[in-house]
């Protein structure tokens, strides 16, 4: 060992000494650490310090670990206050080392309070801690039930909960009112009269039950209201931002199914999470044109997604910086977009490139952990795993607390999104939980559990002021949302749409449209007449010219030199034999460009070129029907006539083009001999002008390897009757089209070839037209499988009407009402009336039309017998009848001969009461 | 029609269960109240928007002017307009400008807005960063400025939408995109903005439904109270709900019913004075059928559009609107968006705004009101023959240059140009007269000095009416600033008393 020399020594302890001098005095009490240390740390230290952070490498979470100290030294020496390196940092005796760097300075007195803390010895009481606590509602937990024979286990733990509050137990609303608020929560719509005589005149005692399974188990209408809340959250239906350039994907078709299905909400979840083409949308989130900020790019958005939506956790404050209003760290939430990104993320901290990278990892560890080695697809699938296992309590939690918000008005948990929050009855949230991840995630389960309960059934009360503590004591009104009044105008007026704006929804999931006669994909073999052709023949024929010119000018060079007396050199001579031999050549390769060219034999999908073909098919109609729709998908452009004129798409795809749509084809139908023809190119007509004048000097041929087309239409007789179903198979008959104007195509049979179906299994695929680069490499335009939109579109067709609001785009009376833009997730829609609502419900176009139409409608009702019509409008939009006032009202409103103007103003005074617009 | 007050709540009442209700229904809350109290110049806010990229050099900052030849350089086409004197010595607009330059001397001309490098450009990117002052995407919806200005500061006059938004259909093009910005976003839709995207049918948005006398409209409220009192009592659970609601459609009658609904209706204009925003002969139903094409015919067509609406601004801010927009309305690849015939469509751009914009000025002054209202005329991006995006950029240009110009269609700002921009303020304590910034004369013509970064101009627009770059309101338990992050710094240079 090293001697100190003695006079370093000295110098050492003065100039200890003259630090202790420096710094504040001890405090001269015994210091209680948990009233008065604690407090300081808490306020100044464990933002940087604690809770899993460490900055400086310095922690103070337990007293072990803040006597070991950081990058700096120890924290504190034992009984030497005033060498300890914490209170030099506190008192800031070196301007450029103060703790806390953020925020306010410690005061001597604190200072003191620290030095004589320390030199009392530290101490520092077993369990109290600032590591981060263990995050609430996140381990799955059993409650055991009060001993309550046949009480509804949500009134069992209710009844303790409402003791322990002094607050009686709610007596049940009546069955009118439970009737009304039970069909617009599970179904979205209002109880049509007859509905709600055959629920009250039901003698059973067990009769809501009854009811409640009968709505659930009413598959579409639970999947057309459910869509609307599910697309809030997933941020589905919505045509703007990243539309234009294909960075978003809509994921309604699979979203469609799973609810018509009830698909078991963990196999939803990981569907969304670890996702199929069909399902991605949601975690692919929006690729934006140009550059985006870190914080949104599509691996942290789909960060930020899927902990908002399935785990009630906010990253967005972590996407930028250490999140200030939760424990969440910058780390943590890129550990999680790694797990989605394709490419190692480094941190950027506020804009600056941090030099880390991420590491993949899920945010609690506990649960599952993550191997950051995994490929991507199987980084998602065990994502999918572990917030899909049992183990995550918090999965389940979450969703049962969405569904309760969405039945009572006010979560369990509040806000909707921060599930770290404790619940007002832990239980009652523990148990639902529990039980809903008992029964298989059965999301319509839970909903059958809720709206038995008592708790359910009683009658609303007042929103309580925010500042007071919450207390449950039942559901909150609540407002109709705009498409349950979209639907409720729909529903009363007797006023449907008959298609949907997407041509996803499949239909026939849940079995709900059968007996479809599928048509077959078909094409031709026929040998293309135009093409590369064409253009051959075009540069055959400009080489031919070009050829004869230079032989023009060979033979002039050799007639001058004899002309001046010099015989043609034999390098002349031979010039023009070349030049001869190559118009020769050139008039040679004209004559084959010309030739007509044959498909090779074995092809059934010959590499097709550029044309247009026509396909046609003859029917004979005793009647014309009542309905008549047809979809038509094909992988190239179309036109389709019906009996010489053209019929117009009346909905199309919008991510291609067009290629797929559905057609009224009903105007143009006829008795007797009926003829469709679809024309089909390659390119629009402008296009193809475009192609000729050079436009697009890189395309000749657009791209499409297999083409095909499929043809569906359904007619429906007037009176009902067994519809008639038109498909394309290989009775269709098939050209290839000439040059020419549209409809310059010679219709008899005997010239036509015969359609050739495809063979089983392949399905076309849409490579869509080759255009100029600068479409193709900027958008993501990659090739449409045809074959998978098949079924959708004809079930869309098949399925009988009745389209509610959430399968329809949306309009400005629904904007008004907070439709929203699904530009971010939509936890819960907003209630307040505004000004700018009740201006567009006053004299707003929308609704003024559909209320005269509905008038137009029932005027014939209304003129008969006009008190029972009001009776039926009271019962089917209030579900009661008028009290005598307000039917001594109501006659006085419509007069005794009602005109539509009487009718259309009456319903919009019911329509605008608030009985109407609210959920009681 | 006078207001009745609803016969079963004491007004007093419902007020102030009002307040706790919005508390109730999540309405976002000020997060922090900045310190300094900031006295407004200006009451009213008019924004004169010119979407699509209005070419600064083509405009209010011409440079050398090259005439047509064919065969000419693209690279020697800084300005395709002479240049015109205007009010104020030494600053000269491009030609078609004459009106607006006569009363240069009453605002303020920015020669320097800088709009934000977004790389390869979406229009719909830009305007919405111009709009919210954020760039999306973001993780919370956006408010428009006149969203955070209606929040702020409310309505002037309680009958007349704090927020009035002009001459933008949805409907079409990027539609879709353009309402992601045009919100109040999380602040609520209290707060959105009234949309009427044809100015000469203003009146409708504020009449009864088509068809419906004033006399059925009133029979039918009339009915609809007596029902409402009919009805029996405790139907409908809270009555705070029924109570909001009512409220709500209280105002909405209000409003239909008041003398500011006046305001709305053009056709009560003297026909002296509308002549002087629209041309004569202008037919607005000719509107919707005007052939959408790129050569020069629709911007001919609907010229006089804008004028109604700057019309219709004029009249509003009389009646106490707080916050306007006109807009010359973004299409795609119309207006001023030019990817082709940027010289030939800026004749009739310029015929769509010159007359009107200096009527407005003119009117406001005469009226006794330009002082204390805002006017402001900006655009999401400038123009650029050879440039896209700024100097240097690599991103791939979104219209075809070739090196000579053969066609008058190639003649023209085609390309995207952030580097600088020309926005002008009138009114609302601005200064009269001046020119902040300018630009470089030669090719690119970007900015040279006093750069105003958005952030910083709506810094200023909000400090005109009073408002703090730093105010903010809580989203998800964090604070979101009227300014970008609350930085913003208002231009002081540009107020006429700092």
């Amino acid at each position: 060992m090293k001697l100190i020399p003695p006079l370093l020594f000295a110098f050492a302890s003065v100039a200890a000494a003259a630090t202790s001098a420096k710094l504040p005095p001890p405090a001269t009490h015994l210091v209680d650490f948990e009233k008065e240390i604690k407090p300081l740390f808490e306020a100044a230290c464990i933002k940087c310090h604690a809770k899993g952070k460490d900055k400086g490498g310095f922690s103070l979470e337990t007293r072990d670990v803040f006597l070991k100290g950081g990058d700096t030294g120890a924290g504190a020496v034992i009984g030497k206050s005033g060498e300890s390196n914490i209170v030099e940092l506190v008192a800031g005796l070196d301007p450029d080392s103060i703790m806390p760097k953020k925020g306010t300075r410690w005061t001597p007195e604190q200072v003191g309070l620290l030095r004589a803390w320390i030199d009392q010895g530290a101490a520092w009481p077993a369990g109290i801690t600032f590591a981060k606590p263990p995050p609430l509602n996140l381990t799955p937990r059993q409650v055991a039930l009060t001993e309550r024979p046949s009480v509804h286990p949500i009134d069992n733990l209710l009844a303790s909960y409402f003791a322990a509050k002094g607050v009686a137990f709610p007596a049940p609303v009546e069955d009118r009112v439970f009737a009304r608020r039970v069909y617009l929560d599970l179904l979205g719509l209002l109880p049509t009269p007859e509905q709600l005589d055959a629920f009250l005149n039901n003698p059973a005692s067990d009769k809501r039950a009854q009811l409640v399974r009968q709505l659930l188990d009413d598959k579409r209408n639970y999947a057309d209201h459910w869509l609307t809340f599910w697309n809030d959250l997933l941020r589905n239906d919505y045509k703007g931002t990243g539309f234009i350039d294909g960075g978003r994907r809509q994921i309604s078709g699979w979203l469609y199914r799973a609810l018509l299905e009830n698909k078991p909400y963990d196999r939803f979840v990981s569907e969304l999470i670890s996702p199929t083409k069909a399902s991605e949308g949601f975690s692919r989130g929006i690729i934006w044109r140009g550059s985006v900020n870190a914080s949104m790019l599509p691996p942290m958005q789909a960060a930020q997604n899927v902990s908002q939506v399935f785990l009630g956790v906010n990253l967005k404050c972590a996407s930028c910086h250490d999140s200030f209003i939760n424990d969440w760290s910058l780390a943590d939430a890129y550990g999680l977009a790694a797990v989605y990104s394709d490419e190692k993320l480094e941190l950027i901290h506020c804009d600056k490139p941090t030099g880390k990278t991420a590491a993949a990892r899920f945010l609690y560890p506990e649960v599952g952990a993550l191997d950051p080695a995994l490929s991507k697809t199987e980084r998602l699938q065990r994502l999918a795993e572990i917030i899909t296992s049992p183990k995550n309590g918090r999965l389940s939690r979450t969703l049962v607390n969405r569904l309760w918000a969405r039945l009572f008005g006010r979560g369990l948990v509040e806000p909707l999104d921060d599930m770290e929050k404790p619940a007002w009855n832990r239980d009652l949230l523990d148990w639902l939980a529990e039980d809903f991840t008992a029964h298989g995630y059965d999301v319509k389960h839970t909903l059958e559990v809720i709206t038995t309960s008592l708790a359910y059934q009683s009658p609303t009360v007042e929103t309580p002021p925010e500042k007071a503590e919450y207390v449950f004591r039942g559901p909150l009104t609540r407002r109709l949302d705009a498409e349950q009044f979209a639907d409720a105008i729909t529903t009363l007026a007797d006023d449907w749409s008959r298609l949907p704006y997407s041509l996803e929804f499949d239909f026939t999931a849940g079995g709900l449209v059968t007996g479809m006669k599928m048509p077959e994909w078909i094409w031709t073999d026929e040998p293309p007449q135009l093409g590369p052709q064409r253009l051959a023949l075009k540069a055959a024929n400009a080489a031919y010219v070009q050829a004869k010119k230079d032989a023009a000018a060979a033979q002039k060079k050799s007639d001058d030199a004899t002309a001046q007396g010099t015989p043609p050199t034999d390098e002349l001579k031979q010039e023009l034999d070349r030049a001869i031999a190559a118009v020769a050549a050139a008039q040679a390769q004209l004559i084959a460009a010309g030739q007509p060219r044959t498909a090779s034999a074995d092809s059934i999908l010959p590499e097709t070129d550029r044309h247009r073909v026509v396909f046609r098919k003859s029917f004979h109609l005793d009647v014309v029907p009542a309905e008549a729709f047809a979809a038509v998908l094909v992988s190239q452009s179309w036109q389709v006539q019906v009996n010489g004129r053209e019929a117009k798409a009346a909905q199309r795809d919008g991510a291609r083009n067009g290629r797929i749509a559905l057609i009224n084809i009903q105007p143009f139908l006829k008795a007797g001999d009926n003829v469709i023809i679809v024309d089909v190119s390659s390119h629009t007509e402008k296009q193809l002008n475009d192609i000729e004048r050079g436009k697009y000097p890189g395309s000749l041929i657009h791209l499409n390897k297999q083409s095909g087309l499929a043809f569906y239409a359904r007619l429906v007789p007037a009176g009902g009757g067994e519809p008639l179903q038109i498909t394309t198979d290989a009775t269709w008959r098939v050209r290839r089209a000439p040059e020419g104007r549209w409809g310059a195509v010679d219709y008899t049979d005997a010239e036509w070839a015969q359609a050739q179906p495809l063979p089983a299994g392949v399905a076309p695929v849409d490579e869509g037209p080759s255009l100029e680069p600068i479409h193709r490499q900027d958008f993501a335009n990659i090739p449409v499988e045809l074959g998978p939109q098949l079924v959708p579109i004809v079930s869309t067709v098949a399925q009988p009407g009745h389209i509610r609001a959430a399968l329809l785009a949306s309009d400005p009376l629904q904007l008004a009402l907070d439709r929203p833009n699904r530009e971010v997730i939509i936890p819960a829609r907003s209630t307040a009336a505004t000004t700018l609502q009740a201006l567009e419900l006053t004299n707003g176009a929308t609704l003024d039309a559909r209320l005269h139409k509905a008038a137009a409608k029932f005027a014939p009702q209304a003129a008969r017998d006009v008190n029972a019509w009001i009776d039926r409008i009271y019962r089917y939009a209030f579900s009661r009848p008028p009290s005598p006032d307000e039917r001594a009202v109501a006659v006085e409103m419509l007069g005794q001969a009602p005109t539509a103007d009487n009718i259309a103003d009456f319903l919009w005074a019911i329509v605008n009461l608030p009985e109407f617009q609210l959920i009681n | 029609m006078p207001y009745r007050p609803h016969s079963r709540r004491d007004f007093l009442k419902t007020a102030s269960a009002a307040t706790l209700g919005a508390l109730a229904a999540g309405a976002p809350r000020l997060f922090a109240e900045p310190e300094e109290k900031i006295p407004p110049t200006a009451d009213c806010v008019i924004v004169l928007w010119m979407a699509g990229g209005m070419a600064h050099t083509e405009t209010f900052d011409p440079k050398r002017y090259a005439p047509f030849e064919k065969g000419m350089e693209s690279k020697g086409v800084l300005s395709t307009f002479p240049s015109i004197p205007t009010a104020v010595d030494g600053v000269r607009f491009s030609e078609g400008l004459e009106q607006m330059a006569s009363v240069m001397d009453r605002g303020t001309l920015i020669r320097t807005a800088m709009a934000e490098d977004l790389g390869f450009i979406l229009h719909s990117r830009h305007q919405f960063n111009w709009h919210t002052g954020y760039v999306p995407p973001q993780s919370v919806a956006a408010p428009h400025l006149g969203g955070f200005i209606a929040k702020a500061l409310g309505p002037r006059d309680p009958a007349v939408p704090p927020f009035i938004n002009i001459g933008q259909r949805f409907d079409l093009g990027e539609g879709e995109e353009l309402k992601s910005f045009t919100t109040a976003g999380f602040l609520g839709s209290e707060f959105g903005p009234f949309n009427i995207p044809f100015p000469h049918e203003a009146a409708r948005a504020v009449r009864p439904p088509a068809g419906m006398t004033p006399a059925r409209f009133e029979n039918r409220d009339r009915f609809y109270r007596r029902l409402l009192d009919a009805s029996p009592i405790g139907q409908v659970g809270s009555e705070y709900q029924r109570e909001s609601f009512l409220r709500s459609m209280d105002n909405a009658h209000r409003l239909l019913s008041s003398s500011s609904a006046k305001a709305f209706d053009l056709t009560l204009e003297p026909p002296a004075s509308l002549a002087k925003y629209v041309p004569a002969g202008f037919d607005p139903a000719k509107i919707d059928s005007a052939k959408q094409n790129r050569d020069g015919d629709y911007e001919a067509a609907t010229v006089g559009r804008f004028g109604l609406g700057c019309l219709l601004a004029r009249r509003l801010a009389e009646a106490g609107a707080r916050f306007i927009e006109v807009t010359t309305e973004y299409i795609p690849f119309l207006n001023w968006d030019t990817h082709e015939n940027g010289h030939t469509r800026l004749v009739n751009m310029k015929k769509m705004i010159d007359a009107p914009i200096a009527q407005l000025i003119r009117d406001l002054e005469e009226r006794g009101l330009l002082d204390r209202t805002l006017v402001v005329l900006a655009s999401e991006f400038s123009r650029d023959m050879m440039i896209e995006g700024k100097e240097g950029a690599q991103v791939r240009a979104q219209a075809r240059v070739p090196d000579r110009i053969d066609e008058l269609k190639y003649y023209g700002m085609h390309r995207h140009f952030t580097e600088a921009g020309s926005v002008l303020l009138w009114g609302g304590g601005m200064k009269r007269g001046y020119v902040h910034g300018a630009t470089a004369d030669e090719r690119p013509c970007k900015t040279v000095r006093d750069p105003v970064s958005i952030t910083d101009l709506h810094a200023s627009i909000y400090r005109a009416v009073g408002i703090s770059p730093k105010l903010s309101y809580t989203i998800e338990e964090r604070p979101f600033y009227v300014t970008k992050d609350g930085k913003g710094r208002p231009v002081m240079p540009l107020f006429a008393h700092a």
